[in-house]
């Protein structure tokens, strides 16, 4: 057995050093084979503690658990990882490597048995590689560079989950998720699933790019939004309602949660929030109203962007605000809430079309469009087309695009003229 | 409906095919098209800017909204509504009027402007609005109108529009 020392920075601990024999007892490493000394060492930032060490092909094969996940306590198993591209040609070609006796460095596991006990080397880093490396263990076992972690706590795992993918391309929506279930757990996962806008089981997207699902940034702005709205519109009368422009909000992106959703998740309970539920569950009757209606509709293309136009940033943060301002003015609520009409010129709900073509003559030549971007200036028209619209019901047609943009424009330079 | 842009647009159009045009008698129409295209220019942008604030008429006194909404304000003298004055009918606000309006209002004032009455700009537009209307209303004396003519059109066009949208909405219009 190889013998353990602490690094110079490294507090001793008789339970990791514990942990570190146990490990050592599983898996055959080369450090082990060849008498070598087993250093711990300990991060400054995050105080975790971790052994840099080569392990088998046969035995990564056989211990490691690429679903690693964050909330080790949670009922549900959902992975924290973005998904393996296993058909990218990047990918197709580690495996090639790995079967001609490439050796592969720096994965980064975490050596823990709270679940699936079988396979203790939870993969935060080079989950590819590991992959690759599992693939050829049949063909090829060389020893490979591992480094294990010991004994994380939920924010320790975390930042090793994000250090661990910081150099290669893991979109915004996947740190997004795995901050998420570290500081707040699974509350918003399961509000979206109690809305209606994620189905049982499944989890919010690696990249919402790619996915025609709500993702992280879209639900926590939805509830900033519906907060913010319901907040202003508590203080409005019904006449004054459509005298002044909004600020629907955009929750940021990231290693830290948004500020305005933190103070949001941890002063309320968004789970017994029976309004923004059902402000949830109609959004997400929108978004399949429009789904449905670009995919039957032979009057308009079968395009991403127009079957998820409800997930369009400035659409759902608009439509999440009118509803929090509407809750304190329900008849027009009620109107918001029902689904736009279509008609024979008008096949969807939110007349994808028509919006994109929408131009102001403020607008640049270059201007994509309503409800295409997420500046603050489509945020506030959109939330303007929804707020008109919840007067009196109806198609969202161009006369109430032009309408809503117009009230934004002209209060805009009305006020400042004054 | 065609927007400015597409006015503007159009207008240049057909006035370099004006200029490449050796034939008189399909060079005269050409200069007539585009001329009329670069009035409907200012028109489509000054009434797009009115419509915009019209969408807000509750900042503006009644007069203001009838010209907003180009209504007459007429004052009541039966029924239970006598003694007030309101909007009724059709009125019609010339172009000018309107954009002296809008500067006014949102501006620096007509003063400072340059679509101030003494600036050549408003000279030029109002050669530009004559043109128009000897080809609205036709008569047999008027004076023809050459390429290098529409040309300035256009380019009054486009000056009285970014002064106008420099005026009040402080950014430059782009074409």
């Amino acid at each position: 057995m190889a013998t353990i020392s602490f690094d110079d920075n490294a507090n001793h601990s008789s339970e990791i050093e514990t942990l570190v024999l146990e490990f050592l007892s599983l898996v055959q490493t080369l450090e082990d084979e060849s008498d070598a000394p087993i250093i711990v060492f300990q991060d400054g930032k995050s105080e975790a503690y971790y052994i840099k060490c080569n392990i088998k092909a046969r035995d990564a094969a056989r211990f490691c658990d690429t679903k690693a996940r964050l909330n080790v306590d949670a009922p549900e198993a959902f992975r924290a990882n973005r998904e393996l591209l296993l058909t990218n040609k990047t990918f197709l070609k580690m495996k090639d490597d790995a079967a001609d006796g490439r050796e592969f460095n720096d994965i980064i596991v975490e050596y823990s048995k709270t679940y699936d006990p079988a396979k203790p080397l939870k993969v935060w880093g080079g989950q590819h590689r590991t992959h690759a490396i599992i693939a050829a263990s049949d063909v090829e076992s060389r020893f490979h560079g591992f480094r294990v972690y010991f004994r994380l706590d939920k924010t320790q795992r975390t930042e090793v989950a994000l250090i661990s993918n910081t150099n290669i391309d893991v979109s915004n929506d996947t740190f997004d998720r795995m901050v998420e279930e570290t500081i707040f757990g699974d509350k918003l996962r399961r509000w979206c699933h109690h809305a209606n806008l994620i189905d049982p089981g499944e989890d919010f997207p690696d990249v919402g790019g790619k996915s025609e699902i709500i993702t992280v940034k879209l639900a926590r702005t939805f509830i900033v939004n519906f907060h913010l709205g319901k907040n202003i519109g508590n203080e409005l009368a019904s006449d004054e309602l459509d005298r002044r422009t909004y600020e629907p909000y955009e929750a940021l992106s990231g290693i830290n949660a948004d500020p305005e959703y933190e103070s949001i998740a941890n002063s309320t309970d968004i789970l017994g929030d029976q309004k923004l539920i059902e402000a949830g569950m109609k959004f997400a009757e929108l978004h399949f109203a429009q789904r449905n209606a670009v995919i039957q509709s032979p009057k308009i293309t079968n395009r991403k962007g127009f079957r998820n136009k409800a997930l369009v940033l400035s659409v759902l943060f608009g439509w999440s605000y009118v509803a929090g301002l509407l809750q304190s003015h329900e008849d027009r609520l009620a109107t918001h809430y029902s689904i736009p009409r279509t008609t024979a010129s008008i096949p969807d709900p939110l007349n994808a079309i028509e919006m994109s073509r929408f131009h102001h003559n403020t607008d640049a030549p270059t201007y994509r469009g309503l409800g295409t971007r997420s500046a603050l200036k489509d945020r506030q028209r959109v939330a303007q087309l929804f707020l008109a619209r919840s007067k009196e019901g109806g198609a969202i047609d161009k006369s109430l695009m032009r309408k809503a943009v117009s009230t934004v424009v002209s209060l805009k330079y009305a006020q400042e003229g004054y | 409906m065609l927007d400015f842009r597409s006015y503007i647009e159009n207008a240049d159009l057909y006035a370099a095919e004006a200029a490449d045009e050796a034939q008189e008698h399909v060079r005269k129409p050409l200069i007539v098209v585009a001329t009329i295209l670069s009035w409907c220019a200012v028109e489509a942008f000054v009434n797009s800017m009115l419509e915009d604030f019209a969408s807000v008429e509750h900042l503006f006194d009644l007069h203001e909204k009838g010209l907003l909404l180009e209504k007459k304000v007429a004052f009541r003298d039966t029924g239970d509504e006598a003694g007030k004055f309101e909007l009724e009918g059709k009125d019609y606000w010339k172009i000018e009027h309107k954009i002296m309006f809008l500067v006014s209002k949102f501006g620096t004032g007509m003063g400072s402007s340059n679509l101030n009455k003494g600036q050549n700009l408003w000279r030029e537009f109002q050669v530009f609005k004559k043109a128009r209307d000897s080809i609205v209303h036709p008569r047999p004396d008027d004076a023809e109108l050459a390429v290098e003519d529409v040309e300035g059109y256009i380019g009054t066009a486009k000056q009285v529009i970014q002064s106008l949208g420099l005026e009040v909405w402080k950014q430059e219009v782009q074409f």
